[in-house]
């Protein structure tokens, strides 16, 4: 019986692309306006992947932090520059054919969700290292371990700003919540 | 799992388990975009816009733009390269630098043109009457200037051809208690004809921070500019670990502590 040869090393990139490039479609759409926003942020993330293959973890536990860190600067990149050199998004959209009708609209999504609006109203007024950690955790699943590598942040210094920003995520929205029963009801 | 929690997962609105995976051909796509223009950031960095070719005629200065929101994590390059009248310790801006800085500042931070679709542009504006300048650091011929006005805080940095890049973003928290906090850290690519880069970082300072250094992970020194509870400093090059850069801070009272920079962020 020949010996069994060790498996080829994979390619990081492909390999980050089949196990978190659905996470990262999640990622996007919590945080994008929009699903087009949404499809740039996810096809401009694999661009930049692809321009650094060296810089994947080869640490698995550790890819998909750092997949949602370079997602964070990317968003940022796209909130913030001007100029965009191409919409990916769109052959994005294409290639996932008739699966695109499969991938909701944030905006739909948020308009029929009244305590998901307030809520994202209490994280917009949050810093926004705190609302990163605190959804990285909430949303992504990640642990705060996890969410420090994403960020670049020590783990105790992510557990320590975790615990304040949930506390300053409740009070905000206690104060909205009071203000919302405080508030004159909207007449038609 | 508190009320909190619970209603903090009910907003993320989109469960994963509910979405398509992603089309393996798009992956084709996305590394020929790479392999057909490696050089333009896409380095983990967001890159700086507009983009304005910053000409010098001696050999080796360059650039054009490109901005980031974080250090780069790009291998290599802890070294500052030479840059023609760029030193490690700030001048003393004079009225008339400061005042032309952030005029210039202003005036390419207001033709940045909001994408469409990029809803931080359109809940943030630009809003020039209320701009004033938090820290300027001017270097020979190169300016650092930090605006803050309309809750948003925006950089540029300047040659001599003026702006070559720009980035906003929300005005963070205020000064801290003691020490600093970093607000902006950034890359700006350059390019004409060679790849240059410059690496920005700026932030809010206690009352009592009488200076601010940034020691490199090559371990040079660069100085920065303190003013009015801010610091601001630039140096040529990408800088390679976004936790390799340590700031060192001296208060009034001579003490002295270092800390990583990104975890002052």
């Amino acid at each position: 019986m020949p010996t069994a040869r060790p498996s080829p090393p994979g390619d990081p990139v492909e390999d980050l692309y089949r196990e978190h490039g659905r996470a990262l479609l999640g990622y996007a759409l919590r945080r994008c306006a929009g699903r087009e926003e949404a499809l740039d942020l996810v096809s401009d993330v694999f661009v930049v992947v692809c321009r650094r293959p060296d810089q994947v973890p080869q640490d698995e536990d550790g890819r998909r932090p750092w997949l949602f860190g370079v997602a964070r600067l990317t968003l940022a990149n796209l909130q913030r520059s001007r100029v965009r050199s191409g919409r990916l998004g769109q052959r994005l959209a294409a290639d996932l054919g008739g699966e695109a009708d499969g991938v909701p609209d944030p905006a739909a999504l948020l308009a029929a969700r009244a305590d998901a609006r307030r809520v994202r109203q209490a994280l917009a007024g949050l810093s926004d290292a705190d609302r990163e950690l605190l959804t990285l955790v909430a949303w992504e699943g990640l642990t705060p371990a996890g969410a420090a590598t994403a960020l670049g942040l020590a783990p105790g210094t992510a557990r320590v700003r975790l615990h304040r920003a949930r506390t300053r995520l409740r009070t905000a929205l206690t104060r909205l919540d009071t203000d919302s029963d405080t508030a004159p009801e909207e007449t038609p | 799992m508190t009320a909190t929690d619970e209603r903090l997962s009910g907003a993320a609105l989109v469960s994963d388990a509910d979405l398509p995976d992603l089309p393996p051909g798009f992956l084709r796509t996305a590394r020929r975009v790479a392999a057909a223009d490696p050089g333009r950031d896409g380095v983990v960095l967001p890159f700086r816009a507009p983009a304005r070719a910053w000409r010098r005629a001696a050999a080796g200065t360059v650039a054009a733009a490109g901005v980031a929101a974080a250090l780069v994590l790009v291998p290599g390059g802890t070294t500052p390269p030479a840059v023609a009248d760029w030193s490690h310790l700030p001048d003393a801006a004079t009225p008339a630098q400061r005042s032309a800085l952030a005029a210039a500042c202003t005036q390419a931070l207001a033709r940045t043109p909001a994408e469409a679709g990029a809803s931080w542009t359109a809940e943030h504006p630009f809003l020039p009457a209320e701009q004033r300048p938090a820290v300027v650091d001017v270097r020979g011929p190169w300016g650092l200037t930090v605006l803050v006005g309309g809750g948003t805080v925006g950089d540029c940095l300047s040659g001599p051809d003026g702006v070559v890049g720009t980035a906003r973003q929300e005005l963070p928290d205020g000064a801290p208690a003691s020490g600093v906090r970093a607000a902006g850290l950034g890359t700006t690519q350059a390019s004409d004809g060679e790849d240059l880069y410059g690496s920005t970082a700026y932030g809010r300072s206690a009352a009592d921070v009488v200076a601010v250094e940034l020691v490199l992970p090559g371990g040079e020194v660069v100085t920065a500019t303190v003013e009015d509870g801010w610091w601001a400093a630039w140096w040529p090059g990408i800088t390679a670990d976004d936790r390799a850069v340590r700031v060192r801070v001296t208060d009034g009272a001579g003490s002295v502590t270092t800390t990583v920079l990104a975890d002052t962020y």
